[in-house]
């Protein structure tokens, strides 16, 4: 055994000393590789023989498991207590919401309603006319456009925009921090 | 890894428990297709790597494999001097940079494969077998620079 720690050594020594590479590579690829292979080998001997990997204390493990018992408590606690944040402000601002907001969604629904009717009354009567009407695709085109702009460019409907953006990016944070801690590990 | 990475086992110890504490609280998002000790083996690289950030550079024992404290051509046959290599190991491991000794840990003290090393650092497998040649490289260098010659 002692022997093979000094044939090791040597073994690695030789297969790892300055210029192995050069001529390895100058002997070819499976030159190379053989030479690669034989020093991890005897590294991987030696270092077995002679390296001992540092043992931890005898309270690590009970140290570790407390550390665990502490962080599982203190997450507990945390979630407890966003979830209880969000609840008490959440009904507030969902009755506000709702109360506040009701009108405005209604109003856009109805011209909502209306613009939709009057594309339809619109496809009606272009079908209805046929080709005599002289009236083109593009000229119901023309038409859905300039509903839509009208629908858009109205001030309720782009404040409801708006406040649906805002409501769905707060509901997104919330989720994220009902589920749980960012992964750390996967930086 | 980690005592090897800080130098420093008591910082070690804490490392490894805030390992597994943030182990334990993502044990959710582990992928069983993977293997749990290269799973925890990323976790503690970042988290010693991240700790070498946040502190100064661990200080290394110059003088434990020193070439003047150390026989010049030893025969490492003789237990005492199998001990004294050990150290003389220790001590050029210690000297290398933490990226490299990441993977001459990682490699011939926790024995895992170039893939599994690939996996823990996030590198090519390519990469980590030129790490890992490049680092032992450089320890048969020291080594030999600290008048470690075979008999």
């Amino acid at each position: 055994m002692r022997e093979d720690l000094s044939l090791n050594y040597r073994r690695w020594l030789d297969a790892d000393q300055p210029g192995a590479d050069l001529d390895a590579d100058r002997a070819g690829d499976d030159r190379a590789g053989l030479i690669e292979d034989e020093a991890d080998a005897a590294f991987a001997a030696l270092y077995e023989a002679c390296v001992s990997a540092p043992l931890p204390s005898a309270e690590f493990t009970s140290g570790t498991m407390a550390a665990i018992a502490t962080a599982t408590a203190a997450d507990a606690r945390r979630t407890k207590v966003v979830r209880k944040a969000l609840i008490w402000s959440g009904i507030p601002a969902g009755l506000a919401l709702a109360y506040f907001g009701a009108g405005p969604l209604f109003s856009v629904l109805s011209s909502a309603f209306v613009a939709g009717l009057n594309l339809l009354v619109a496809v009606v009567v272009w079908f209805a006319n046929g080709p005599d009407a002289r009236s083109s695709l593009w000229t119901v085109m023309t038409g859905i456009g300039r509903a839509a702009a009208a629908f858009v460019a109205d001030p309720r409907v782009t404040i409801a925009i708006v406040v649906f953006q805002v409501v769905a990016v707060a509901a997104l944070v919330a989720l994220h921090r009902l589920l749980g801690p960012e992964r750390e590990w996967q930086k | 890894m980690l005592v090897r990475l800080t130098g420093d086992p008591a910082l070690a110890e804490d490392l490894a428990q805030e390992t597994f504490v943030k182990a334990f609280r993502n044990l959710a998002a582990f992928d069983s297709k993977r293997r749990l000790s290269s799973w925890l083996f990323r976790i503690a690289h970042n988290t010693g790597i991240d700790a070498l950030r946040r502190s100064r550079p661990p200080t290394i024992d110059l003088d434990a494999g020193d070439a003047a404290d150390e026989p010049a051509a030893p025969g490492v046959a003789d237990p005492v001097e199998r001990r004294a290599l050990g150290r003389a190991l220790q001590a050029a491991l210690a000297r290398l940079r933490p990226d490299q000794r990441t993977v001459v840990v990682l490699r011939y003290e926790s024995g895992l494969s170039f893939e599994e090393i690939a996996q823990v650092l996030g590198i090519p497998e390519s990469t980590a077998r030129s790490h890992v040649h490049r680092a032992r490289k450089e320890l048969a260098r020291m080594m030999t620079a600290a008048g470690w010659k075979p008999e």
